[in-house]
């Protein structure tokens, strides 16, 4: 299959190049659009009044958060089974913005969860896996960091980040056990169940603007690690960068 | 060599391998009581630690009881955790197991057990008389215990992932609890639960059949997850 | 269209804007870590061409100098 070509670095790396802006640009376009209708299209909230309009970054961040790490978990078994080098790095690009991403999410809901429940943080289920996700990520980078071998950084990464999202389904089980238990705030979405289309439309825009954002991110972070770690192999003595 | 056949084939059976790294891990424990005592003592002081930081009005006690608990019983484990695979990197015997006939997920699991039966098993021996401390009566550590002896476990088995791969890594210790106490709170969250369910009266069989699933998913796969660990790390 | 009103979002701007504001400062603040980055990387792929060009030169030396 021709798409196979595009798994060494060297032909990766102006492929990703081409990329970055055509995802970025969609990125911009996406999340004007998107704040435009959270901001000026929503209607105000029955219950919350305006301050509502915070979930059209919080969601989307949440997802975010989330999906990253699923497709690093898929990164991470491609850089074990198939042993590429360009799934590890891929990987490696992805968690910061991951993180980010996870803070963020944390951030708004806490802003979100003062004027709204009384207070910073309740301890509720999801931003209780949240912070557990921040922790996982905050780890990964740690421990890809701490090794100094490429090689063996690029697997215990991956092994970690595979026992890290079996765990994530477990992890939020057992925290939501833990909450119904302590009768914490019960956080519950006062849109749940019928929440305005417009609104809908807003924080799906917003995700995807997000998601969006972060391909481009991560492609051009990973055309950098790419040349970090290829800086002397061959190829890269050629590319345009190169000449001095 | 002259050895009979059935010899050699009962030498070569793979189970044989987890019995022949836990007695061995066993024994090197056994040498070094020292350290045994330390990891019990580190759990006797910090849940001590506790009284004297929030006072010893006897209701508040009793209420944070099951969470003090096991909360330090992690932090032991933890701090044991380098044991079961650093000495055999720093000599090389490490090497020697991956190398070995038997299949390294099987010595694994051998080390696991062991390392559970000299810190998990003692600080769930040890846990009513802390139990007894904050308040606690005798149907309340009995969950407390049969909570660690099903728990203590699973915090070995995650934790010797972890130990595994940060081997020879700089600043390991610090960085494996990273790795490693996310993927405790599960754990945490079921066994302290249990404890606090038997205070409230009710049905503790939830929490406790959830901790030996996780017992039981924990056996069958975080062997094979640390024998690639190690195998990381060996590279 | 109420800019006042707007801004103050029935008096819980801090926590709207708060959200919004830090949400464009730590993408922007990603995207100009990333490209300083990747700055950084090719900086580093040219210089070590550089140190190897010079090095083959250096070596050409020698074996002329040699002969």
């Amino acid at each position: 299959m021709s798409l196979f070509k595009y798994s060494a670095p060297s032909t990766f790396y102006p492929l990703a190049g081409k990329l970055v802006p055509w995802f970025g640009t969609l990125a911009f376009v996406l999340a004007v659009i998107g704040l435009y209708l959270g901001l000026f299209v929503a209607p105000e909230d029955f219950q919350q009044g305006e301050v509502y309009r915070i979930i059209f970054i919080h969601v989307p961040t949440a997802w975010m958060a989330m999906l990253i790490y699923l497709v690093m978990a898929g990164y991470a078994v491609m850089a074990l089974v198939y042993q590429t080098k360009l799934s590890a790095m891929m990987m490696e690009a992805l968690a910061p913005t991951g993180a980010m991403f996870t803070a963020l999410a944390l951030w708004t809901g806490a802003l979100w969860g003062r004027p709204t429940w009384g207070t910073y943080w309740a301890w509720d289920a999801r931003m209780t896996s949240t912070l557990i996700l921040l922790f996982l990520y905050v780890g990964y980078i740690a421990l890809v960091n701490a090794i100094e071998d490429k090689k063996r950084a690029d697997k215990a990464g991956a092994l970690l980040v595979l026992v890290g999202s079996i765990n994530v389904p477990i992890i939020y089980f057992s925290v939501k056990w833990w909450n119904t238990l302590h009768q914490g705030a019960s956080i519950s979405f006062s849109q749940g169940n019928k929440m305005a289309v417009i609104m809908l439309s807003a924080m799906l825009v917003m995700a995807l603007a997000c998601w969006m954002y972060s391909i481009a991110v991560s492609l051009c972070r990973v055309r950098a690690i790419i040349l970090e770690r290829e800086r002397h192999t061959l190829w890269v003595r050629d590319i345009k960068e190169a000449q001095s | 060599m002259s050895a009979e056949p059935s010899a050699d084939a009962e030498l070569a059976a793979p189970e044989r391998g987890v019995w022949i790294a836990f007695c061995r891990d066993l024994k090197l424990a056994m040498r070094s009581k020292g350290e045994l005592g330390q990891a019990l003592a580190f759990f006797v002081i910090v849940v001590s630690l506790f009284p004297l930081a929030i006072g010893p009005e006897t209701a508040l006690l009793k209420r944070v009881a099951p969470g003090v608990v096991w909360v330090c019983a992690l932090l032991a484990v933890m701090l044991t955790l380098p044991r079961v695979f650093q000495s055999d990197h720093l000599d090389g015997t490490l090497e020697q197991l991956a190398l070995s006939p038997y299949p390294l997920p099987l010595l694994c699991a051998g080390k696991m057990i062991a390392h559970w039966v000299t810190t998990g098993l003692p600080l769930a021996a040890v846990a009513p008389v802390l139990g007894l401390q904050f308040g606690l009566d005798g149907r309340e550590l009995m969950v407390v215990v049969a909570g660690l002896l099903l728990g203590t476990p699973i915090l070995t088995m995650l934790g010797a992932i972890g130990a595994a791969l940060v081997l020879g890594v700089r600043g390991g210790s610090i960085l494996m609890a990273l790795l490693v106490l996310p993927l405790y709170i599960p754990v945490l969250i079921f066994g302290a639960g249990a404890a606090e369910a038997s205070m409230a009266g009710i049905d503790v069989s939830a929490n406790l059949s959830l901790l030996g699933a996780m017992l039981l998913f924990g056996l069958v796969t975080t062997p094979f997850a640390a024998a690639a660990a190690v195998k990381i790390s060996l590279d | 269209m109420n800019w006042a009103e707007f801004f103050s979002m029935d008096g819980k701007g801090f926590y709207v804007w708060g959200s919004f504001g830090a949400f464009l400062l730590c993408i922007s603040v990603e995207i100009v870590l990333v490209r300083l980055r990747i700055g950084a990387a090719q900086r580093g792929v040219r210089e070590a061409a550089a140190l190897e060009r010079d090095s083959l030169v250096a070596d050409k030396r020698v074996d002329q100098a040699g002969m």
